[in-house]
C-alpha cells in the first residue's frame, strides 16, 4: 500500500529541516574560521580583508534561519511554560495547540511578508550594502525560508502528530 | 493612540502570548506585525521585513554563538573534568573545602557558559548529591551553586552583556570587562557567608584521604568517593593541567584586553582556544565537534531568532510616542537619580522572576535606553547593575528559572523548600552588591577606563 501524500510529503520536510540544519552548522563552522582567517591575516601578515565581516553577517543569517525549521520541528524554541506546567493535561495539550496555531498563523504572515519583499527586492535588483555587495534577495529568501518552513512545523502540531504517525505506522516505513 | 495606552497594549499582549506558552519569538512578532498593521499598515511590511535581516547579519552577535560552541567543546571534551580535579586538588583538604570549589567551579563554568540555568542545573545533577552523601548541608551546598551559577551574566564572557551592549549602543568591551570586578566580589561575598556559616557550626563534610571526586557527573563523583585507593594528583600535575586550560580563558579574555581582538572575534578564538585544550588533553575527536556544532546551532539561533523578532520592537515605541514619553516621564519626576535607578531596577526583579531574563532584556532596554541617557548616570555602571539585577530576578522565589533548573536537576536531593531557602541568603548577598557597586562605582568602572 502506498504512503498518503501526506505523510510523503511530511516525511519530505522533515528531510529538508535537517539538512538544513546541518547546512546551518556549517554556517557557523565558516563563523570561527573567517573570523580566525581575519585575526590572523590583520595581526600576523597586517593585511586584513574587505570581505570577512560581511560575510560573517551573510552567514549568521544562515546559521539562524536554516536552523529555525529543524529547531521548530524538535520544540526547542525557547518558551515560557509556566502556566502550562500548572494545567491540567487536557487543557496543557489544549494550550499547547493554540500556541502552535497562532505560531502557524503568524510564522506564516511573517514568511508572506518577507517573501513579498524578496520578490520586490530581485525585481528591482537591490544588492546588500557592503564593500563586495551581492543580490539581497538571496539572503531574504532564506529568512522566508525559514519563517516559513516553521509554520509548517507549527501547523503540523495543531493538526497533531497523526499525519506522522501514519507515515512511521506504514509498513517498512 | 496615546503612548501610555500604545505601551500597556504592548506589554500585556505580549505578556499574554507568552504566557500561553508560545515561543518567545512568535509572541514578539505577534506583537511587531500587530503594531504595524495597527501604527503603519502594510507600508511598514519593508520595515518588517529590513529589520529581521539588519539584525540577522549584524556580525556582533555572531559571539553568542560563538560562546555557546566555546563552551560546548569544553563540557563534551571532558576537559572540564580534568580542571575540576586540579582545582579540588589545589584547594586541598580543609573542611568545608567542597564548597569553596562548588563557588569556584560554579563561578567558571558560569564565565565560560554564560548560562546560569545550565550551570545550576549541572552542577545540581553532579556536585549536589555526593556533597549530601559527604555530609555537606544541602541547603549550602545549593546556596553556592546558585551563587556561582548566578555570575554566569557578569563575569566575560557574557551571552546577556554581549546583548545588552549590541541594544543599548554601549561598547561591548567595556561591558564584558565591567563585569570582572563585581563578579569577584560577589564570589568572594558568597564565600564569606560560607566561612560565616561553617564557624558557626554548618555540616562542612569529613576530611577524607581519598582523591576528591571529579564534578562532572554523579557516577563519577560518587565512584570516586567509594574509591579510597584512588591515584590522587600531585600539585605538579594539577598546575600542569591548569596551564592549557588557560589557552582558553587568554584567547577569550586576554586577546580583548590586549586590544587584538574584538569581543565577537576573541569568541572565535576562545573556540580554536577550547579546541586546543581538549586536544591537549587529547579528548578533541570530530564526532565530539559535530555534536558540539549541533548543540550550539540549536542554542544559538533560538536566542538569535528571539532578537532578531524583538528588534522592531523599539523602532515601534518610538513611532508610537512611548519612548519620548517615557524619558519625559523620567526627566518630570522629582525622585532624583539614585531613586528613579532604584525603581528602575525594581521592575526587572520583580518581573524577571516570572519572564525569561532575554525576553525581558528586549523588553526593557529600548524603553531604559534613553532613561539612563537623561539621567546621566555611568551607562556602563547601569548595565552592568541591570545584568546583576536579572539574575537575582532569576533566583527569587518562588520563581526563577535558576531555582527551577536547580530543584529539577537535584532531583529528591532537595525539595522546593530546601531550594527557597537556600535562595534568600543568596539574593541578600547580590542586593548587598549592588548597593555597593552603586555608592562605590570604581569597583565597576576601573577596569573599562583602562581600555
Amino acid at each position: 500500500m502506498s504512503r498518503p501524500a501526506s505523510a510523503l510529503f511530511s516525511a519530505a520536510l522533515d528531510a529538508l529541516a535537517r539538512l538544513s540544519f546541518g547546512a546551518a552548522g556549517a554556517a557557523l563552522a565558516g563563523i570561527v574560521g573567517l573570523y580566525v582567517l581575519e585575526v590572523g591575516l590583520r595581526y600576523f601578515f597586517a593585511a586584513p580583508t574587505t570581505w570577512s565581516q560581511e560575510w560573517i553577517g551573510y552567514l549568521l543569517l544562515a546559521v539562524i534561519f536554516l536552523a529555525a525549521p529543524d529547531i521548530t520541528r524538535r520544540g526547542a524554541h525557547i518558551a515560557i511554560d509556566l502556566l502550562a506546567e500548572r494545567l491540567a493535561p487536557e487543557r496543557g495539550r489544549l494550550l499547547a495547540r493554540l500556541g502552535a496555531a497562532l505560531g502557524a498563523l503568524v510564522a506564516g504572515s511573517a514568511a508572506a511578508i518577507v517573501s513579498g519583499e524578496a520578490w520586490t527586492q530581485a525585481e528591482r535588483g537591490v544588492m546588500t550594502n557592503a564593500a563586495h555587495p551581492i543580490p539581497r534577495f538571496l539572503l531574504t529568501t532564506i529568512i522566508a525560508y525559514g519563517l516559513g518552513v516553521s509554520a509548517l512545523f507549527f501547523l503540523r502540531r495543531v493538526v497533531g502528530e497523526r499525519v506522522r504517525n501514519a507515515a512511521s505506522s506504514e509498513p517498512g516505513a | 493612540m496615546s503612548w501610555p495606552f500604545a505601551l500597556g497594549g504592548a506589554t500585556g499582549l505580549l505578556a499574554a502570548v507568552m504566557l500561553a506558552g508560545a515561543p518567545v519569538f512568535i509572541a514578539f512578532l505577534t506583537l511587531n506585525l500587530a503594531g504595524l498593521s495597527l501604527l503603519i499598515g502594510p507600508r511598514g511590511f519593508g520595515l518588517f521585513a529590513n529589520s529581521l535581516y539588519q539584525t540577522a547579519t549584524s556580525s556582533s552577535l555572531a559571539a553568542i554563538a560563538l560562546f555557546v560552541l566555546m563552551g560546548e567543546i569544553l563540557f563534551r571534551s571532558g576537559a572540564i573534568e580534568i580542571l575540576f580535579d586540579s582545582i579540588d586538588r589545589l584547594i586541598g583538604r580543609v573542611r568545608g573545602r567542597l564548597y569553596v570549589v562548588t563557588i569556584a567551579l560554579s563561578t567558571l563554568f558560569g564565565a565560560l557558559s554564560g548560562s546560569a540555568v545550565a550551570v545550576a542545573a549541572m552542577l545540581g545533577r553532579s556536585l549536589l548529591p555526593s556533597m549530601a552523601a559527604r555530609g555537606y548541608d544541602r541547603r549550602l551546598a545549593a546556596a553556592t551553586i546558585l551563587s556561582g551559577a548566578s555570575l554566569a551574566p557578569i563575569i566575560p564572557p557574557s551571552l546577556l552583556a554581549i546583548i545588552v551592549g549590541s541594544m543599548a549602543d554601549v561598547s561591548i568591551a567595556g561591558l564584558l570587562i565591567a563585569g570582572v570586578a563585581p563578579g569577584i566580589v560577589l564570589a568572594a561575598l558568597t564565600l564569606g557567608y560560607v566561612a560565616l556559616r561553617v564557624a558557626r557550626g554548618a555540616p562542612a563534610g569529613r576530611v577524607e584521604e581519598g582523591r576528591p571526586p571529579a564534578a562532572g557527573s554523579a557516577a563519577l563523583a560518587e565512584a570516586a568517593a567509594d574509591r579510597p585507593q584512588a591515584p590522587r594528583l600531585t600539585v605538579a600535575r594539577a598546575l600542569l593541567n591548569l596551564a592549557p586550560f588557560s589557552l582558553t580563558v587568554f584567547a577569550v579574555m586576554g586577546l580583548i584586553l590586549l586590544g587584538v581582538a574584538t569581543p565577537s572575534e576573541s569568541a572565535a578564538t576562545g573556540v580554536v582556544g577550547a579546541c586546543l585544550t581538549a586536544a591537549v588533553f587529547r579528548r578533541f575527536s570530530l564526532a565530539m565537534l559535530r555534536e558540539a556544532l549541533a548543540s550550539t546551532v540549536t542554542i544559538a539561533a533560538a536566542i538569535l531568532l528571539i532578537i532578531c523578532s524583538a528588534k522592531l520592537f523599539s523602532q515601534l515605541l518610538s513611532f508610537s510616542g512611548a519612548t519620548r514619553g517615557l524619558v519625559e516621564l523620567a526627566g518630570a519626576s522629582a525622585l532624583g537619580p539614585d531613586l528613579t535607578v532604584l525603581v528602575m531596577m525594581l521592575i526587572p526583579l520583580i518581573l524577571c522572576m516570572f519572564i525569561d531574563q532575554i525576553a525581558f532584556m528586549l523588553l526593557a532596554i529600548p524603553i531604559y535606553e534613553p532613561i539612563v541617557e537623561s539621567l546621566g548616570v555611568d551607562p556602563i555602571l547601569f548595565w552592568t547593575l541591570f545584568l546583576i539585577n536579572l539574575t537575582v530576578g532569576s533566583l527569587t522565589p518562588p520563581f526563577g528559572y535558576t531555582l527551577f533548573a536547580l530543584k529539577g536537576a537535584a532531583g529528591g536531593a532537595l525539595n522546593s523548600a530546601d531550594v527557597f531557602r537556600a535562595a534568600w541568603p543568596v539574593v541578600g548577598l547580590f542586593l548587598t552588591g549592588m548597593a555597593l557597586f552603586w555608592f562605590a562605582p570604581g569597583l565597576v568602572l576601573w577596569l573599562p577606563g583602562l581600555l
